[in-house]
């Protein structure tokens, strides 16, 4: 084989290289443009502080400090293209490390393909969004690990052995399991394939051995964390056939290798090394962006990566990306009916056009109950502070705290509630936290001068708008912020937009037409309706006058369009068609009338469920 | 010795030497010609004008003037004194020095002065910060809950123990290895750590993790008398009997100001008795409720706190809230209690509602049994979320009580609880941002005088302003928890040795 090699060597120095360039290529691309890893960023939300305290923590524990590297570089994922070239970077340099690794097991001068299958693992594994960098940086290390397993030196076994233990210790305490990943194969290739038996079972009881003592002395720990914290076995989010592969490679390598030199086996090694190295190398390339890529396909999951995306447009409160991204969704969930009537209401067409969107969720895809609040608790928060609801977007962006941590977003938010009720020392101290996040001095500048400075703070029209929209009279709440609560938002402010509409909204989600009239019959126009009222609050009018016997259709006409009362005289028709018949009327309906009220009321508007009692308090 | 081994050897030292320098490079001088700034300084933490413990770890601090170096001149009323010069503005004492420092201030005083070196490099001495030392020692270590801003939700809680006279802390238990389960209300008998107990909600099963003779077990105290797991425990000083309250607590939101509020549905006082484990009724009326239970000193009496039921309050249909909450305020009530029969008296009320003006609650009786240290507040009965709680001392022997104004600030003062000498408190008080509370000390004199509280001192003087978590229901004991942290986590899942309390019925 090697004869054979050499032959070829010029193929057999480049042709690796090559291989591994398209392949990180489109690596990247993937990552770049099917994955989106500022979606991770999205999803996970690591915490980050600059500093020894914070540093400490995660040196307390193995792997620690890949998950505080992990959680500095995650912080600046706010570009796909950058944060894509960081992971490839990364994945690219382990791999070839491992490369070297295994070609020194072998003896052999050239490896090709073997050694991108834990990159492609990697990609599937960073397709799921919950993978956090640290993962990959962990397994980076084991890699470097094994590489520096290449030099034997010093050549004395009494020197040699626990400098190589030492070495290893580094290692695990650098990137917990995944280290002992390497380890164990490390283990197999001393013991097994280099014949130095004592050395490998001295690692195979190091990888053992070593985590059971880290347990032992740090006292909070379960022991399951010694051995599996850094590799991907611990995350649930990963596809099992990743975790496995990338946890079990290394070994897996160490074991073929060893099988290879079996005398059992020599024939058909002898038969594939045979095959010409161009073969080879064009049927490893062709099988290995494959594998990759239906890993990553396999892994996709297009739901997950539609909440995400509109999440993150609606933090960057681009509301017409939102609409545009929730527009693409393939299924739905509730959070995608909060998020996109906050984007319709920012756009001033909520109602409008709420109704060309799934509504399913009723008046919890509009105004959150507390089950859909836990599980967006930050989202929550922010549509609350939007809205002046100032309790309730401090109540809510504390949970979030609690379960993401102290982000920049939340510190931010935080800072900016306590400082716009006037608790400058609570402001402050998000301040000084927002100051030790990865560039989070500037905003933490600003957020301090708007709680020192009156003025700036008042000046502002964001600060303003929510100012002048929070409520000045107390009142509590034990569940979500109800109708009367959007009500006092409007005694406060009559120009209170957001809880115009809401209010509004309410009414229409609810299919309380009757409620709506009575609460505008007075003639007043609310805020932002000024010219004409929007479309769907006259189609619940038409709606309300159609079913109320006695009901004086004159008293419509301030409300309502000529385009809208004919159009629901054809609704009228289309439905004496059916002689009336809900059911048969149906399809004829929604071809028709499709994203009006009309058919919202008549066949989308779900039943109310029984209400969300609030929780005991521990 | 080769001649490059002597090269070598010479770079190494060169090499120590300059390190050694830098390690070594001359803080600022001592400022003799400093000019005065005619006030006291500014200190972060608040240590001026305080009375501290002859045992208590260094009161490191910070001097908030800016400037770009500090000194301090620490001065022992024995005589001994230290200097401590810093490039920045912080103060840290070394330990050794420290406990030198406070031997020979102990029953004297400990002045600081201070001096700071401008940007022009000119010096700036203040005026001297004076504090007391006491010669009352406090008690070795304080336990406490570190958890965030609680509403709802809790991913990370952990109970800690802080050795008083450094800066140790040491985890006794935390979620992770409680199975993610809520914990609360830790309590000692009598100061010490051979009983004491703390709760569990969820995670391994809700439960009292109750550690007796350095064996603990989990104890379901639910029984067919109480739905409600045990909160809030007082043991008996015979140390068999916990007493304990069982609630339907709701939390709640407001619009304006404190977010949050707690109500009380129901509550009553049970007994565990630990001999025969069983839950037996203490003050359970149906027309009350009744909750913070704490026994006197000889074990002769109960004391909690104690409010009509709910009903009372329960607004008309179409009011604006759905419950008068602002109008439940509780009494201070004692009822008498025969250890040998178990039998209970006829309750009393030591200290009303409408004579305090105020919702009285968390009773805590001094060692002495001569006080009752409380929480007073404009309602509730959970007094740390409301700005308007502060402490109040209740002179058993005369009847007369008062607002510990020494102590107080005009934020929440609560959880408190006394050293096992009497002569220190310690409390949790958000007086310094109003949302983060934080363990406060004070003496406490023989006449019920308290001296002006100072905050638990940390290694990092700056470390309060940015730690996002509370220091929740600080306890003192005087000695360390024993159980580790993994022996306390075994024992909450150990299902072999839980038991289940059984109820006596009356």
């Amino acid at each position: 084989m090697k004869e054979k090699i050499r032959t070829n060597s010029k193929f057999a120095l480049f042709g690796p290289l090559v291989q591994e360039a398209v392949f990180f290529i489109l690596f990247f691309l993937i990552l770049w443009f099917r994955v989106r890893p500022t979606l991770s960023l999205e999803s996970q939300q690591p915490v980050f502080f600059s500093g020894w305290a914070f540093l400490s923590e995660h040196l307390a524990f193995p792997g620690g400090l890949m998950d505080w590297l992990s959680a500095w570089l995650m912080r600046g994922w706010t570009s796909d293209w950058l944060a894509s070239l960081e992971i490839t970077a990364v994945v690219w340099t382990g791999t070839l490390l491992l490369r070297r690794w295994i070609e020194h097991l072998t003896g052999f001068w050239s490896v090709h393909s073997v050694h991108l299958i834990p990159a492609a693992f990697l990609l599937a594994a960073h397709t799921r969004y919950a993978t956090p960098f640290s993962l990959t940086l962990g397994w980076a290390c084991a890699c470097l690990l094994l590489f520096t397993f290449r030099y034997e030196s010093p050549r004395v076994p009494w020197i040699r052995i626990p400098a190589m233990l030492a070495w290893f210790i580094v290692c695990y305490w650098l990137a917990g399991g995944a280290a002992l990943s390497a380890g164990i194969a490390l283990a197999l290739a001393q013991g097994l394939v280099r014949g130095k038996h004592w050395e490998g079972l001295t690692l195979l009881a190091a990888s053992a051995g070593i985590p059971f003592i880290a347990y032992l002395f740090a006292e909070w720990s379960p022991l399951k964390q010694a051995f599996l914290h850094g590799l991907p076995l611990e995350n649930p989010a990963i596809p099992l056939h990743a975790a496995y592969g990338i946890a079990l490679f290394f070994a897996a390598a160490a074991l073929t290798v060893w099988l290879t030199t079996l005398p059992v086996l020599q024939k058909p090694v002898n038969r594939f090394n045979e095959w010409s190295m161009p073969l080879k190398w064009a049927a490893g390339t062709a099988l290995i962006l494959a594998a990759a890529f239906l890993l990553h396909a396999g892994a996709v999951n297009r739901f997950t990566r539609t909440v995400l995306s509109v999440n993150l447009e609606a933090r960057r409160e681009a509301w017409p990306s939102v609409l545009e991204r929730a527009s693409r969704a393939q299924g739905w969930d509730p959070i995608l009916s909060v998020q996109v009537n906050r984007a319709l209401q920012a756009g001033g067409r909520l109602l409008d056009e709420m109704f060309a969107w799934p509504q399913r969720d009723g008046d919890n895809g509009l105004i959150p109950a507390n089950k859909l609040c836990k599980a967006w608790p930050e989202e929550t928060a922010r549509l609350f502070f939007s809205m002046g609801l100032i309790g309730e977007a401090q109540h809510w962006a504390h949970e979030a705290m609690t379960l993401r941590g102290p982000t920049p977003e939340l510190l931010r938010l935080l800072g900016t509630i306590y400082m716009l009720k006037g608790d400058s020392a609570a402001a402050l101290s998000f301040a000084a936290n927002l100051a030790k996040t990865p560039g989070g001095r500037p905003s933490a500048a600003d957020l301090a001068l708007c709680v020192r400075d009156r003025a700036e703070r008042d000046g502002r029209p964001g600060h303003r708008r929510v100012l002048d929209a929070m409520p000045e009279k107390d009142f509590i709440s034990v569940g979500r912020p109800s109708e009367a609560d959007l009500l006092r938002l409007l005694e406060r402010d009559p120009e209170n937009r957001i809880a115009s509409d809401y209010r509004a909204a309410l009414a229409l989600i609810e299919g309380d037409h009757r409620r709506l009239w009575e609460t505008l019959d007075s003639g007043r126009r609310p805020a932002g309706w000024e010219g004409r009222t929007p479309r769907h609050v006259q189609e619940a009018f038409l709606f309300h006058a159609a079913v109320t016997p006695g009901f004086d259709a004159r008293r419509l006409q301030p409300w309502i369009d000529g385009d809208t009362a004919l159009r629901f005289r054809r609704f009228e028709e289309t439905f004496r068609r059916a002689g009336n018949n809900r059911s048969l009327a149906e399809s004829a309906v929604r071809d028709a009338f499709s994203g009006t009220y009309w058919v919202y009321r008549m066949f989308d508007r779900p039943a109310a469920g029984p209400a969300e009692g609030p929780d005991d308090f521990q | 010795m080769t001649s490059s081994d002597n090269i070598r050897s010479g770079a190494v030292r060169a090499s120590l030497l300059i390190l050694i320098a830098a390690a070594c490079s001359p803080a600022p001088d001592r400022p003799f010609e400093a000019v005065s700034a005619g006030r006291a300084p500014k200190i972060v933490p608040d240590y001026a004008s305080v009375t501290i413990p002859p045992n208590i770890a260094p009161l490191n601090f910070s001097v908030d003037e800016g400037g770009k170096g500090t000194v301090a001149v620490f001065r022992a009323s024995g005589g001994d004194s230290v200097t401590v010069r810093s490039r920045s503005t912080v103060i840290r004492v070394p330990e050794k020095r420290w406990k030198r420092l406070l031997a020979s201030a102990a029953g004297g005083s400990l002045e600081i002065d201070v001096f700071v070196r401008l940007e022009s490099g000119a010096w700036t001495r203040f005026e001297t910060v004076r504090n007391a030392v006491s010669s009352d020692s406090i008690d070795g270590f304080l336990t406490y809950r570190k958890l965030g801003p609680l509403y709802n939700l809790y991913t990370r809680m952990g109970i800690h123990q802080r050795n008083l006279e450094t800066f140790e802390e040491k985890l006794v238990l935390n979620s992770r290895l409680a199975g993610d389960a809520c914990m609360n209300c830790h309590t000692f008998h009598r100061g010490g750590t051979d009983r004491w107990l703390l709760h569990l909600r969820g995670g391994p099963g809700t439960s009292m993790l109750l550690t007796v003779d350095g064996r603990t077990r989990r104890v379901d105290t639910r029984t067919a008398l109480n739905k409600a797991p045990a909160a809030y425990s007082a043991w008996h000083p015979s140390g068999e009997k916990i007493a304990f309250s069982v609630s339907q607590l709701l939390l709640f939101f407001h619009a304006t100001g404190e977010n949050r509020d707690v109500l009380d549905r129901s509550s009553d006082i049970l007994v565990y008795d630990i001999r025969t484990n069983t839950v037996s009724a203490a003050a359970a009326d149906t027309n009350r409720m009744e909750i913070w239970p704490d026994w006197s000193p000889d074990g002769r009496a109960l004391y909690y706190c104690s409010a009509p039921r709910l009903e009372t309050y329960v607004n008309p249909p179409g009011s604006d809230e759905p419950f008068a909450y602002d109008r439940i305020r509780y009494d201070l009530m004692r009822i008498p209690y025969d250890p040998e029969s178990g039998a209970w008296g006829k309750p009393e009320t030591v200290l009303s509602a409408a004579d305090a003006d105020a919702s009285v609650l968390e009773p805590r009786v001094s060692p002495d049994g001569r006080f009752i240290l409380a929480t007073v507040s404009a309602y509730s009965q959970f007094p740390i979320y409301l700005r308007s709680a502060d402490l109040a001392l209740v002179d058993l022997r005369t009847g007369q009580w008062r607002r510990l104004s020494e102590a107080n600030s005009d934020r929440a003062e609560g959880f408190h609880s006394w050293s096992s000498n009497g002569r220190w408190i310690v409390f949790a008080s958000k007086r310094a941002d109003g949302l983060f509370s934080r363990p406060y000390f004070c003496h406490v004199d023989p006449a019920g005088a308290a001296s002006r509280p100072f905050v638990l001192p940390q290694e990092d003087p700056l470390f309060y302003g940015t730690f996002l978590e509370n220091y929740n229901a600080p306890e003192m004991s005087v000695d360390p928890i024993t159980v580790s942290p993994r022996a306390l986590s075994r024992a909450a899942f150990d299902d072999r040795s839980a038991v289940k309390a059984e109820p006596v019925r009356p």
